[in-house]
């Protein structure tokens, strides 16, 4: 079980982090928040980058800097800009990280290909990643990653670069590695988590939001999500009055999502809220500037 | 072990090496191609050489009075020689000169007489009588013997000697290792030019293989992943490890492209020699030119290996290739400064050189560049990695 307890992170006097308590046991969780709410923070601080200012982090009970190499052997991790060299093939790149995990060579060679069979690049095992589609330098990430097979997957923002298709492989593969390992996924696009997180984290205000279930989190916004239709000129005097959540039009008319603390007409019809929902009402400033 | 391998492999990256090759080739071609080629450098020097070989040749290397006398003998055999030449020469007896020395002497006297000017430029540079070349470097060898003990040591000396410096004179001569048969004009000059292109040659070749270590994974955003791997910030010391190990490659193949070429100057016979030799200059040891040339091979590997720590230092806090060109352009200045000065790393033990402030320059050499590195690696340690 990894925990952090009590964290702060401060960059000189700007705090990023405050009194952060975490449990992680097998499963995934989904690091939500929108960009710049300490997400990578706290993950650089997982993975051993960051040093917490006050708090600490622990494994088994044992603090994660003074397990040193010990605990780094067991996390797997893809930054949010990983690197890799252009000149470099996936099979280089691969050894060479290998060599840092402390793999030996034999081990790496029999691994290398079969990762790269997991995600769909044993073809390009000898291409020059200076060749490679932001999808596949993606995927020779997430292989990177796996090389050491981690107790602890710490992924930042993994799913940039990934085409749709390439997405739902890659959900598919992070649940079926979740079954006997802590993964954690930082992202702050709220369908990558939404059907295979075990657990939300949602950060706010440099402290943790939400720690629970999608069902739990969904829960807050309960009775307060509507959808409605009208025509276009009423919009802009509809959103003066309510958090629109989503927008389309259907026949003419304006469709919309939005919340509300009671249902107060007849041709609004109340639906169940969803982790989108809870997001864009949480970070409705973030949100906003966002979607713009 | 195996991180240290990826890790010069990437220092060793081919297009590098090819980068590397032809940086040597220019240096190559501008700084050391005429030292290997043109030696010895035309005349009084080749005859200079070649008398150095016949004493060698004939008296080992030493020339004790018998020896002096033989030689001596020889002179006057040559002088005989450039009697007759000049007794036959039509142009010498219309100028009324019937022998090597009258010739001389009327060359002295008559400095500004275009005639003998002619005659001699036309005997010594068109003709190009060895008679004429050799005789002074003879009677030069001689005098030098002669008068040992009055001047060996003196001369090269711009202020008077310090006690020091006149003890270790007097100490060579009264050994008896003064007696040393070794022409340093021009074996020991052209050995002084040429150590001093190899380790500037070295140095640059060592810079530019060097300088990414650090700034490559900077440029690369691989700090992330490489600080979280197992070995963690003890990559830094891996690097460090491998950038040692790299310059000590890149300098021991260079070393033997570059002496080897040197051995084409054929002076292997005067390897056993020992350098404090009437015919020369003054060192603070007693050393032969084999291990002259070791001892300065040894301080070339001395410079390199400590701006090699200097250079993997800058790559590991500057965050961009300008700024690396910047800092090391004035470390590079100083240090080719030096060698120029023939501080390092050949005259080092001469008796010019000062051996306290020698000693102080290479233990500065050796301290910032060992002291910043273990900033450098403690400080990773401890620092967040932000990158």
């Amino acid at each position: 079980m990894l925990t952090v307890t009590n964290v702060n992170k401060k960059f000189g006097n700007e705090s990023i982090l405050e009194d952060i308590q975490l449990e992680f046991s097998n499963g995934v969780y989904g690091l939500l928040a929108p960009n710049g709410a300490g997400k990578t923070t706290l993950i650089k601080m997982l993975t051993t980058l960051l040093y917490p200012t006050k708090g600490e982090i622990l494994y088994e009970g044992q603090n994660i800097f003074s397990m040193g190499e010990n605990y780094r052997d067991l996390i797997g991790y893809l930054p949010q800009q990983f690197g890799y060299y252009k000149n470099y093939n996936p099979y280089q790149y691969l050894q060479y990280l290998a060599a840092l995990k402390g793999i030996s060579k034999q081990a790496a060679n029999e691994k290398i290909p079969k990762l790269l069979k997991l995600v769909a690049l044993e073809d390009a095992i000898k291409k020059k990643m200076r060749k490679f589609s932001g999808g596949m330098i993606q995927r020779v990430g997430i292989a990177q990653a796996m090389l050491n097979d981690p107790k602890i997957l710490i992924l930042d923002e993994p799913t940039a670069g990934l085409d749709p298709k390439e997405r739902v492989r890659f959900r598919n593969l992070l649940s079926e590695l979740a079954r006997d390992r802590i993964v954690i996924l930082s992202t702050h696009i709220v369908s990558d988590v939404e059907s295979i997180a075990n657990q939300i984290i949602m950060i706010k205000d440099k402290q943790v939001l939400f720690k629970d279930s999608i069902q739990i989190i969904c829960q807050k916004l309960q009775g307060k999500v509507f959808e409605t239709e009208m025509n276009f000129d009423r919009v802009q005097e509809f959103r003066r009055h309510y958090l629109s959540l989503s927008e389309r039009q259907e026949n003419g008319r304006m469709m919309i999502r939005f919340i509300a603390e009671e249902g107060s007409s007849s041709n609004w019809k109340q639906v169940n809220p969803t982790l989108e929902d809870v997001f864009l009402f949480e970070y409705q400033d973030h949100s906003l500037e966002q979607l713009k | 072990m195996r991180i240290i391998i990826e890790e010069m492999k990437k220092i060793f990256h081919p297009v590098m090496l090819l980068i590397c090759l032809l940086i040597n080739l220019l240096m190559y071609y501008i700084f050391i191609d005429f030292d290997i080629s043109v030696f010895p450098n035309g005349r009084p020097a080749t005859d200079m050489y070649n008398i150095g070989i016949e004493m060698v040749d004939k008296y080992g290397h030493e020339l004790d009075e018998n020896e002096l006398k033989d030689f001596t003998k020889v002179l006057q055999q040559e002088i005989k020689k450039a009697d007759k030449y000049i007794q036959a020469d039509k142009e010498f007896s219309n100028l009324g000169i019937t022998s090597y020395r009258e010739f001389i002497d009327m060359r002295k006297e008559n400095q500004e007489n275009p005639e003998i000017d002619l005659l001699s430029s036309k005997i010594m540079f068109d003709k190009e009588i060895d008679l004429f070349w050799e005789i002074p470097q003879r009677e030069n060898v001689i005098e030098k013997m002669e008068f040992v003990n009055e001047r060996y040591g003196y001369s090269d000396l711009v202020q008077l000697p310090t006690s020091k410096q006149d003890q270790r004179i007097q100490e060579i001569i009264q050994s008896g290792k003064v007696n040393a048969i070794f022409p340093s004009y021009p074996v020991e000059y052209n050995f002084q030019t040429i150590s001093q292109s190899i380790a500037i040659t070295i140095l640059v070749s060592v810079i530019f293989m060097i300088s990414p270590i650090f700034i490559r994974d900077y440029k690369n955003n691989m700090f992330g992943l490489q600080y979280s791997s197992k070995i963690g910030r003890g990559l830094v010391l891996k690097k460090v490890t491998a950038g040692m190990l790299a310059t000590f490659i890149i300098t021991t193949f260079l070393i033997i492209v570059y002496y080897g070429l040197y051995s084409t100057n054929d002076i292997g016979m005067f390897l056993e020699s020992e350098i404090n030799s009437f015919m020369g200059t003054v060192y603070w040891y007693d050393f032969s030119f084999l291990q002259l040339i070791i001892m300065t091979i040894l301080l070339t590997y001395v410079i390199t290996l400590s701006l090699s720590l200097l250079a993997i230092f800058v790559s590991s806090i500057c965050k961009n290739y300008i700024s690396i060109i910047g800092i090391q352009l004035p470390l590079f200045a100083v240090l080719y400064w030096l060698i120029k000065k023939r501080v390092l790393p050949v005259e080092a033990f001469h008796l010019t050189s000062s051996q306290w402030e020698i000693g102080m320059i290479y233990s500065i050499m050796i301290i910032i560049p060992i002291s910043v590195i273990g900033w450098i690696v403690r400080n990773r340690q401890t620092k967040d990695i932000l990158e």
